[in-house]
């Protein structure tokens, strides 16, 4: 058991090496939300005075969404495309030749991920946080990082399943796409008032906006949404357990 | 044998669907023997191997290494392997590392491995341990793979198709270096289809054929089976189709002046040409053709 958990810390150690290197992590998961954050936390169309968002400001409230929008895509990053071409190349088979076990594995990339997810929180409140200067207590933004930290582990598992269901050539387009359909009707980039009753209502089961709505809860200080952590779970339980199959779907697969 | 096993495989299966791509194969090692498992594409090779490394289950039958189960073995570093990397996607190595600590990692997850540095100097590598796996040639990356190998300090070492898309001195370097780790008292069983490579490195050839063991025995006597040599000669005049009467003569081939015979007695093939009164020149009969051997004994007939 001992030199499980050790190969699992050398496993860590050794991927989260692999993904600072690669450049598609910075520009993805930081560059884009920083960017979209700084243009338009100032935007007056959407900040109309005294208008309140969720109880909070817009430069917050728009904070919580980038913040989500980084965890994510740090946290999805641990699988997708970097999965599929490690599949393809017969690296992850290569693996199943050592002694780590499975779990470790599965385990090494989802802690990558949550890794991941909490660098790019941090960098990017704290970015937001030196041009907004939004007026927040130290608690809520540490708050605010630990549920987009905790509520991104659902992408972890949705970025292995893709990983594991899509060949390389399909893996990039289908993981932006299903990030960006989550990102959009979850909320992210517009806020969800703007959306008609009905989206409004499809928006509320998916995992983007009850992270996001976890995050906004913690910036304006209320207390935590039960529903937010259900539903996050639930998701976190069925992309894992479709992960799982796939991945065992995938170990008996015909060898030529 | 007093020797020890390393390796016992009994009435191994595997069927996909309706196909019986392994049918019943049996195959026995003892420690530091080298073993070459000869056949064309889709014989079972990959899937033999996949089975006795435990990434496949068996439908039937059952893999000891060194008396212990399939997974527990490569779990103790019994056994390393060089699988075929994925089709053209890549090298099967992750992106974004160097050799070094690649080496270094896989090592260290194994209870009783070899020192990184030993493993990059049998692999030869030790002049790129700082080198970026993702810019490395094919031959290197080759090497990289064996390296990965040969981390677990392995008894057995298994190798699928390893020199597949190699060029030739690459090729020839490779197998260098596996002579080199086997000469350590390690055993060795590699799949190829290039037949040169099983006369040249094994010890021993299991032909794999459909799924079953065709035959299994000494190079050398797999070459008797089926002993086949080719006579070749320079006849522009000659009609080729009236040689098929020669003495031992299975087959006929001609392009441009040159004709080919493959005969199963070649001085019995060559008296009968001279007798025969055909003028020719350049008279060559080759070294028996592993690959001649190999197609009389599956049956199949080549282009």
């Amino acid at each position: 058991m001992k030199s499980h958990r050790c190969a699992l810390a050398r496993f860590l150690a050794f991927e989260l090496r692999r993904v600072l290197r690669s450049p598609g992590v910075v520009v993805w998961t930081l560059a884009f939300p920083v960017v979209d954050y700084l243009i338009n936390f100032g935007n007056k169309a959407n900040n109309p005075g005294a208008h309140r968002w969720a109880g909070t400001t817009w430069a917050v409230y728009f904070m919580v969404s980038m913040c989500a929008w980084a965890a994510i895509a740090a946290a999805s990053n641990a699988g997708g495309a970097r999965l599929a071409a490690e599949r393809a190349s017969g690296w992850t088979t290569h693996l199943r030749l050592t002694p780590l076990p499975s779990w470790a594995y599965a385990a090494g990339k989802i802690l990558t991920g949550a890794a991941l997810a909490l660098m790019a929180a941090l960098a990017l409140s704290l970015i937001a946080g030196a041009a907004a200067r939004p007026q927040l207590p130290a608690s809520a933004w540490a708050a605010m990082i630990l549920a987009c930290w905790l509520g991104s582990l659902p992408f972890a598992a949705l970025g292995i399943l893709v990983g594991l269901a899509a060949g390389t050539s399909v893996v990039q387009p289908a993981m932006v796409g299903t990030l960006l359909v989550l990102d959009v009707l979850g909320g992210l980039l517009w806020p969800l008032p703007v959306f008609p009753g009905w989206l409004q209502d499809i928006t509320k089961v998916l995992p983007t906006y009850r992270l996001a709505d976890l995050g906004r809860a913690a910036v304006a200080g209320h207390a935590l949404n039960p529903a937010d952590i259900a539903f996050l779970a639930a998701w976190t339980l069925i992309f894992g357990a479709a992960a799982a199959w796939r991945y065992r779907a995938d170990q008996q697969r015909a060898i030529a | 044998m007093p020797a020890t096993a390393i390796l016992d495989v009994q009435g191994l299966c595997r069927r996909f669907g309706s196909t019986e791509a392994v049918a019943g194969v049996d195959l026995h090692m003892t420690a530091g023997e080298t073993v070459a498992l000869l056949g064309p594409n889709g014989a079972g090779k990959s899937t033999t191997l996949a089975m006795i490394l435990g990434l496949l289950s068996p439908t039937a039958g059952q893999v000891t290494i060194g008396g212990r189960a399939a997974r527990q073995a490569v779990a103790s570093g019994l056994v390393g392997a060089m699988l075929q990397s994925g089709a053209g996607a890549g090298s099967g190595l992750p992106s974004r590392t160097r050799v070094g600590e690649l080496v270094g990692f896989v090592a260290s997850l194994y209870p009783a491995p070899l020192s990184p540095p030993a493993v990059l100097r049998h692999a030869g590598l030790a002049s790129l341990a700082d080198r970026n796996v993702d810019n490395l040639s094919g031959g290197e990356l080759q090497r990289v793979r064996f390296a990965l190998a040969i981390c677990p300090d392995p008894r057995l070492l298994i190798l699928d198709e390893p020199t597949v898309g190699l060029d030739v001195s690459s090729r020839r370097s490779f197998w260098e270096t596996v002579r080199a780790f086997a000469a350590e008292g390690r055993a060795v069983l590699f799949a190829t289809h290039y037949l040169a490579e099983a006369a040249e490195t094994a010890g021993r050839v299991v032909v794999l054929h459909k799924g079953h063991v065709v035959a299994d025995g000494a190079v050398g006597e797999i070459r008797r089976t089926a002993a086949i040599r080719r006579v070749r000669f320079h006849a522009p005049d000659t009609d080729a189709g009236a040689l098929r009467a020669l003495p031992a003569v299975q087959r006929v081939r001609q392009a441009g002046g040159e004709i080919s015979l493959d005969s199963t007695d070649a001085d019995a093939t060559v008296r009968g040409l001279v007798l025969s009164g055909t003028t020719f020149t350049d008279l060559e009969v080759s070294g028996a053709a592993l690959e001649d051997a190999f197609l009389a004994l599956t049956g199949e007939e080549s282009a």
